[in-house]
């Protein structure tokens, strides 16, 4: 079909007009599409500020509170604890107590409980610790690297000469300052013992075992480990090392174990011990699997005679049994001459990060919470001594204390006698002996490999 | 000159394809920082006696693979790793298989058994382990309430290494059976369904069609499964800490866990680095092995 050229020329205006229509249509696209861009970058831009006036309001909020306070002390003071209750409890009414005293200071007290250690050996390789933390039972043995001499400060002439030989440095710097401190031995039940025909405590282990015999007869529990929590197998050897190693001064290992020469073997005599009650029959049946919360009823409803932890844990008997008849008695001793420790030294206890920027607040802090009537409050809603000489605390306990003012007292064998770090194979070795993994030959060995590759990191 | 330079620059970013290569480099950052510095400053740790917190460490050599060569604890958690990884992985493939058998046809309720078999994959594993603690344990534990009914006489489920690394895996294997069931749902509804159809003309019975047909064409979710299980074994950590802490001893420990007793409970950084690198070797022998294997399977199905 031939096209005449009037077709044509209408083809070419029918084209041509196309054309302008498609011209004109993608400038209008595009400029929608510039007005939609137009839009989001407003859009964001405007989320962007909004963004920044949040933040700009905390930021404020926060100068104006410090600035508010013009005259005594401000600012934020961090604490760090591993404690919990009632101990917890008790610390936070004397932060809330020097926060009503001085208006501008806000007191962040945390306890990180079973994660405090662990974090704060993460925080002290990054060298970023809170201004006051608790150091435990370890302010010398690990944490004295990173905490401020307090000999300067106002309580340090105010504390006991026992409390003084664990809170100081070889170099004489007083390091840390305890709050509660650890008076202990064994927790017994007075009823069960005087059921089962004892009218007095054991004096050695001998006797001891010969109790527990006893007491097994009666159909009662006679040591109860809750050793899902190794922790439990490694307190039993810790408390009893002293009298089989140190407390008796014809065989005290007290020095080959500061200079690393002590001879591992020895160690049997405590590893053995554990094995042997073990292997008698006188722990829980579920000793290695069961978990600490059911120490508690354990003690409060008679079914378990001894018990190897401190005060604390009768205070937590006695919440759910206060007629529990359960008293703390010194530790039976190895040989026949020698005479039952107590275990003492520093329980709940804080010291100041030697780089902290509020050094000023934190020494108040501290000397606040050194006060008498402070001190007393805390020891007695834990019901725990204090490591203060001029401070007197009534505990329920206190009167049977009286009988034991005159016997020596020992710390805890891991803070003064082994290098920092083995408390955690005495864990695992004191855990793999109960539930019969390892003979005490090998714990033996384990304890010694430990011990001298610890050894070594100190120097 | 400075505008020169700037000029020089915006059109090198504006035209130039090899400018592309900036758009990685939040990427590259995020992998040094994350993931190269740690690994070389782990190597480095790793020949230290350091103990974790002390501003100050001293050089021992290589004692801390000897030591890790000769330590029974070691060779107990890279033994119980390989349990819970590939024993997961065979309790896992029946588990999972069945359900995925079970709930791969449309039936009204469907949807909602699969979000339920699926829902304990999404809980924590510390949570998982502790609320299993409490079945297991021997002080007024479900499982030994259970057996008292039978007149069997309570025991200590936990207090043999052997018997809790098993109980752990299999734990795991439930816990975790749904994210295998999926796995296996996928793989099951991509075998086409004119293979059936050919096996049932061919007068195949079930059980023929299923060994004939449906295993083989799973093997790539299998592998899948197997992949996702061993990395899961070699990350166990919250399940054994909340049912057992390692112990007794140190006979649950999956390397994870062993690594962090070691750094923090023991205070033996350089020892835990130790075993960190002797992991990271372990795992990048595994992936080399599993992607050379895979290849040569890719490349029998499609070459």
């Amino acid at each position: 079909m031939a096209l005449s050229k009037s077709d044509i020329v209408y083809i070419e205006k029918v084209l041509s007009e196309a054309k302008k229509t498609l011209y004109r249509s993608s400038v209008v696209n595009h400029k929608i599409l510039a007005k939609e861009i137009e839009m989001k970058k407003t859009i964001v831009l405007a989320a962007i500020l909004s963004l920044f006036m949040v933040f700009s309001v905390f930021a404020t909020g926060q100068k104006e509170a410090e600035a508010s306070s013009l005259d005594g002390l401000h600012g934020t003071l961090s604490v760090a604890t591993n404690c919990e209750d009632p101990t917890f409890s008790a610390v936070n009414e004397i932060a809330n107590r020097f926060m009503e005293e001085n208006p501008g200071v806000e007191v962040e007290y945390v306890s990180y409980t079973k994660d405090y250690e662990n974090l704060m050996k993460a925080k002290m390789a990054a060298n970023d610790l809170p201004d006051v933390f608790a150091t435990h039972g370890w302010g010398v043995k690990r944490y004295s690297e990173y905490l401020m001499p307090l000999n300067e400060l106002s309580f340090a002439k105010r504390f006991t000469e026992s409390i003084l030989n664990v809170i100081k440095t070889p170099a004489g710097n007083i390091v840390t300052m305890p709050v509660t401190a650890e008076l202990s031995g064994i927790i017994y039940n007075k009823d069960i013992l005087k059921k089962a025909g004892w009218d007095h405590v054991p004096r050695t282990w001998d006797e001891f075992l010969q109790s527990c015999e006893d007491v097994k007869a009666l159909g009662v529990v006679p040591i109860y480990i809750a050793g899902k929590d190794t922790r439990s197998q490694a307190n039993l050897m810790d408390v009893a090392a002293p009298t089989f190693l140190t407390t008796y001064k014809n065989d005290d290992q007290s020095q080959a174990l500061y200079d690393g020469t002590f001879d591992w073997d020895k160690w049997s005599r405590v590893a053995g011990f554990l094995k042997t009650l073990s292997d008698r029959g006188f722990l829980n049946v579920d000793a290695n699997t069961a978990d600490p919360i059911y120490r508690g009823e354990k003690l409060a409803y008679g079914e378990t005679m001894y018990v190897f932890q401190n005060q604390a844990q009768i205070a937590s008997a006695w919440d759910i049994n206060p007629d529990a008849n359960l008293s703390m008695m010194p530790v039976p001793v190895y040989h026949e001459e020698d005479t039952p420790i107590m275990i003492g030294g520093e329980r709940e206890s804080y010291g100041i990060w030697k780089d902290t920027k509020n050094k000023e607040l934190a020494v108040a802090f501290l000397e606040f919470m050194s006060r008498p009537e402070n001190i007393k409050y805390v020891c007695e809603a834990t019901s725990m001594p204090t490591g203060f000489s001029d401070v007197d605390v009534d505990l329920r306990l206190s009167s049977d204390f009286k009988q034991y003012e005159n016997l020596r007292t020992f710390p805890y064998f891991d803070r003064e006698w082994l290098p920092s770090g083995m408390w955690a194979t005495m864990r695992s070795t004191g855990g793999a002996l109960t539930a019969g993994e390892i003979t005490v030959k090998q714990a033996c060995d384990l304890m010694a490999e430990s011990y001298h590759s610890l050894l070594s990191q100190q120097q | 000159m400075v505008e020169a330079k700037l000029k020089r620059f915006s059109r090198f970013l504006y035209a130039d394809p090899r400018a592309l290569t900036l758009l990685t480099l939040p990427a590259v950052v995020l992998f040094s920082v994350f993931v190269v510095f740690p690994i070389i400053s782990g190597l480095n740790i790793s020949f230290t006696n350091w103990n974790g917190y002390s501003q100050s460490y001293s050089y021992v050599g290589i004692q801390n693979y000897k030591d890790l060569l000769f330590n029974d604890s070691v060779w107990t958690a890279f033994r119980n790793t390989l349990v819970y990884g590939l024993g997961s992985t065979a309790v896992q493939t029946v588990l999972g298989l069945g359900l995925a058998m079970l709930l791969v046809d449309k039936f009204f309720l469907r949807g909602v058994t699969r979000t339920i078999v699926y829902i304990p994959a999404m809980v924590a594993q510390l949570v998982i382990g502790y609320i299993w603690y409490f079945i297991v344990t021997y002080e007024r534990g479900a499982l030994n309430d259970i057996i008292n009914l039978f007149g069997v006489s309570p025991i200590d489920w936990m207090s043999k290494g052997n018997r809790a690394v098993l109980i752990i895996m299999l734990i795991n294997s439930i816990a975790y059976c749904g994210k295998t069931m999926i796995i296996f749902i996928a793989g099951l509804e991509s075998v086409p369904n004119m293979y059936h159809e050919a096996a049932s003309i061919d007068g195949a019975s079930g059980w023929q069609a299923f060994r004939h047909i449906t295993i083989p064409l799973l093997l790539p979710a299998f592998t899948t499964s197997l992949v996702l299980n061993i990395i899961g074994g070699l990350k166990m950590f919250g399940l054994v800490i909340a049912m057992t802490d390692g112990g007794p001893g140190y006979a649950t420990h999956s390397l994870s866990s062993l690594i962090n007793t070691m750094y923090f409970a023991n205070q033996r950084a350089g020892f835990s680095s130790a075993i960190g690198i002797f992991s990271f070797i372990f795992i990048m022998l595994v992936s080399i092995l599993l992607r050379r294997y895979l290849e040569y399977k890719d490349q029998q199905y499609n070459g």
